[in-house]
């Protein structure tokens, strides 16, 4: 209670309130008086109308516009918007908004230095990527090399180097869809040698103009290594644990104004309360979760993975016959475990970062049918 | 490139501590149709709501036509050039259709009409739409099929870019609903963007462009083109099973028949119901529902043919105590029509059993043993002191549980599934179920098949008052729905 007789908004209301109070009861001595006498009813009338103006004009100008920056205020404190603080209609004072715009050029430099953070955590993860996939792909050559020919081992080799030359060798933010994809069927080439027939990708493209092409598609940039990690989850949180087959679709639909790319596979899916609390991470860009490097210090129950799996616990997908306490997924093919799953979130938190709030990252999901991520991206050219 | 007419961002809307839509994102494009499918059906009606006006929202922002027009900061009340083509009509009945299309848009400023101009108008304007309405017509007098296609009219004059049309298989028959959909795919071609909501996942997939599944108040799936099959569908629906029958209909002996029946719409009508069989009639025409009704209940008389019950000629004068010969019908809204809004729960089931029981009060034992028959079945809805609270599926079920408590020997249900969502649904073809493994002969009405061949074990086709043709249920697959 007390506490709050420091905010001067309370204070405010309360002078405020005061000050109508004192208005009214003058005015209502003001009409007793006139009626007691019989005359001056008009300048009543008049001092009361022009009152009701007054208030409807204090309602419009000031109450309204006050109550929409309270909400944004509120929304910001709990976490779901940024930019919006940032650009609200009706700041409070010239000086509280100077103050918001210098606090946005801290953030932004903030910004910057955790995308950076980011981009060297990727160097730093690259660089020492989990034996587990290493082995596995290994395990693979090797196989190849006793069961078939020297032919397949060179593929696969070749493969693994494209992979690599991609994910580590190339720092830059943007990269056209077309590497991105290129990149993926890479991936998804080392992967059939694990999964074989089990796993299917297909990519698909939603466009009914014929003036405008795939190939104009594919000239669109997207932040790099935005497919991959989602990609990677859907196989081992979707696909791995289904018995039969899975299926992978990557959908990519253009309209005037955003490029949007729908991950889908007809895994496991995932249970309501995940879905939910997922969403509800990825609907903002959280400063949180651009704190903290990598999100590596959060439980991986709170986000992402089929039902009723806890990555932390290892039972999570993993290639048969591993430690499965090191089997959770991280973005670069490393899965350690504490980040099962993490990689949507940090994939939205770029995507935010880089274009804005408007865009990221969508969740469908249904336990026993699949989940389906969308990526919402604006249009962006070379 | 498509057009992006409407996108819902992260949409979240919470009324009297109830979250009605959850962290919604929703999104058309320009001429395309959305086929829009309420799983669970909490929240649609808000979902369309905010299409339409921009109310309040807790979270998120709503974009129209590259125009932010509601965000959880700034709502301004107003509303959007949406029209909603639903059962209730948004036509002036009084009016003609030319008032209607253009003295009620707005921005008309006329004083001085010329009904003449205004009529050649309309006509040449619904002409170039492709839309064909006698203009000649009161807007009173106009058929549910001739109501939509003027309001879709209106919408076109009116600028609206996006058509919401509501469970259209509720107000327009079979025929209209082909029609009406293939003006729909005209509209679609001419850059406006139609938001059809169903019940019925066939209907919606052979239409759409695109298909999205809500459920508890969000977009559970979106089926893009090529995805809409009921494969896909499938694992979403997997409780979707109403049980298998305990009984075979007995093939033998009918329970009612109607020997060539002449009457209103009815043009030498003959079926007949078997024992434990559920038979479902198709009504093409959307006319011959009434006039069952109006023959069963004694309000009518055959003009030609007869009707028997049990083999015993069944006349108006029978057929006016119809409950207690052992007919229950269930009319299409069961639910405004046969409950009592105030009364308690334990009152609506139990409403006309003195006549049964041929008591002016019903015993105490026997009230408490119906309170224990149905306790597993209503659960706390049973103690409900009015059942303004309860959900429409409670509300359904305890007009079917009343119906059971009668033992009817043929329950007459028209269009049972034209109300709810999926689950709704779901529930009801469990509750007919129900009668029939206890034996009940069960004759469905609908204009809509889709969902009721589950559980029907005959399909009869009316057309022009006249059965057209008969399925089997082995021959169920050959029938398009």
């Amino acid at each position: 209670m007390n506490k709050n007789k420091t905010y001067l908004s309370g204070r405010i209301r309360l002078c405020a309130l005061l000050g109508l109070g004192l208005f009214l009861a003058a005015l209502g001595h003001l009409w007793l008086v006139s009626l007691s006498r019989g005359k001056g009813m008009a300048v009543c009338g008049v001092l009361t109308l022009a009152l009701a103006g007054y208030l409807c004009l204090v309602y419009r100008l000031v109450v309204m516009p006050y109550r929409e920056t309270r909400k944004i205020y509120e929304q910001f404190v709990l976490g779901y918007v940024l930019e919006d603080l940032f650009t609200a209609r009706y700041p409070l004072t010239p000086e509280t908004d100077q103050a918001v715009r210098r606090l946005n050029q801290m953030i932004d430099r903030n910004n910057l230095i955790s995308v950076s953070k980011k981009q060297a955590e990727y160097l730093a993860l690259q660089n020492q990527i989990n034996p587990h996939f290493l082995y596995n792909t290994l395990e693979g050559i090797r196989s190849e090399a006793l069961i078939a020919g020297l032919d397949s081992v060179a593929e696969m080799t070749e493969a693994l180097a494209t992979f690599f030359r991609y994910t580590i060798s190339r720092v830059e933010h943007l990269v056209t869809l077309e590497d991105e994809l290129a990149n993926i069927e890479n991936y998804y080439y080392i992967q059939q040698f694990r999964f074989g027939d089990k796993l299917d990708l297909s990519i698909q493209y939603d466009h009914d103009d014929d003036d405008f092409n795939e190939l104009d598609i594919l000239q669109y940039c997207l932040p790099k290594l935005t497919l991959q990690p989602i990609v990677e989850n859907s196989i081992y949180h979707g696909i791995e644990r289904k018995i039969g087959k899975g299926h992978l679709v990557i959908r990519i639909g253009v309209s005037d104004e955003r490029m949007r790319i729908r991950i889908s596979d007809d895994g496991l899916g995932m249970s309501d309360d995940k879905l939910r609390a997922l969403n509800e991470r990825l609907r903002s860009l959280s400063l949180e979760d651009v704190g903290e490097s990598g999100a590596a210090t959060r439980t991986p129950e709170s986000v992402s993975g089929p039902a009723g799996q806890n990555p932390a616990s290892g039972s999570a997908s993993g290639p048969a016959g591993q430690n499965p306490a090191s089997q959770s997924v991280s973005p670069t093919g490393s899965r350690p475990a504490h980040k099962g799953g993490i990689a949507i979130v940090n994939v939205n938190n770029r995507i935010k970062l880089l274009f804005g709030e408007e865009y990221g990252i969508s969740v469908y999901s249904h336990e026993g049918a699949g989940t389906d991520v969308l990526i919402s991206l604006p249009l962006r050219r070379v | 490139m498509k057009q992006e007419l409407l996108r819902m961002d992260h949409i979240t809307l919470v009324r009297s501590g109830e979250t009605l839509l959850d962290n919604l994102s929703f999104q058309m494009f320009a001429g395309e149709i959305m086929g829009l499918i309420a799983w669970r059906d909490k929240g649609c009606g808000q979902l369309v709501s905010l299409i339409c006006n921009n109310h309040p929202i807790d979270f998120g922002t709503v974009w129209y036509d590259g125009q932010m027009v509601n965000s959880y900061f700034h709502s301004s009340g107003s509303g959007n050039r949406v029209h909603v083509i639903e059962q209730k009509s948004h036509l002036v009945e009084g009016l003609s259709i030319a008032d209607n299309l253009f003295v009620l848009r707005k921005g008309f400023k006329k004083y001085f009409i010329n009904e003449q101009i205004l009529c050649q108008q309309a006509s040449a304007f619904l002409q170039e739409n492709g839309i064909c309405v006698d203009m000649g017509k009161r807007v009173s007098s106009l058929t549910a099929l001739e109501r939509s296609l003027v309001e879709l009219g209106k919408a076109l004059l009116s600028g609206c870019r996006l058509v919401i049309v509501d469970h259209p298989g509720n107000f327009l028959s079979h025929h209209d609903l082909v029609r009406f959909q293939r003006m729909l795919k005209q509209v679609r071609n001419q850059g406006i963007s139609i938001l059809l909501i169903g019940n019925h996942h066939e209907e919606l997939f052979r239409i759409a462009d695109r298909t999205s599944l809500f459920a508890e108040g969000r977009i559970v799936k979106v089926f893009e083109k090529g995805e809409m099959t009921d494969r896909n569908i499938a694992p979403y629906i997997t409780d979707w099973h109403v049980g298998e029958p305990e009984l075979e209909p007995e093939a033998e002996d009918g329970v009612l028949h109607f020997h060539s029946v002449s009457v209103g719409s009815l043009e030498k009508l003959r079926f007949v119901l078997h024992k434990g069989e559920c038979l479902t009639m198709l009504d093409m025409d959307r006319k011959i529902a009434g006039d069952v009704q109006r023959l069963l209940t004694g309000q009518a008389e055959c003009r030609e043919g007869r009707i028997t019950l049990e083999h015993e000629p069944y006349p108006p004068r029978r057929a006016a105590g119809y409950l207690e010969e052992g007919i229950a019908i269930i009319p299409q809204d069961c639910t405004e029509r046969l409950l009592f809004r105030d009364r308690t729960y334990m009152e609506n089931l139990t409403f006309l059993l003195d006549r049964k029981l041929k008591k002016s009060l019903i015993p105490g034992k026997i009230y408490r043993s119906i309170r224990q028959e149905f306790w597993p079945l209503a659960g706390e809805a049973l103690d409900a002191a009015s059942i303004t609270g309860l959900s429409l599926r409670e509300q359904i079920a305890l007009v079917y549980h009343r119906m059971r408590l009668f033992s009817p020997r043929v329950l007459v249900c028209i269009q049972p599934l034209a109300h709810g969502d999926m689950y709704t649904r779901m529930e009801i073809l469990k509750l007919i179920r129900g009668f029939l493994n206890r034996g009940t002969a069960v004759l469905i009405i609908t204009a809509n098949i889709s969902d009721t061949l589950e559980i029907s074990d005959r399909l009869l086709v009316v057309e022009g008052g006249t059965c057209t043709a008969a399925y089997e249920k082995h021959e169920f697959h050959r029938i398009v729905r």
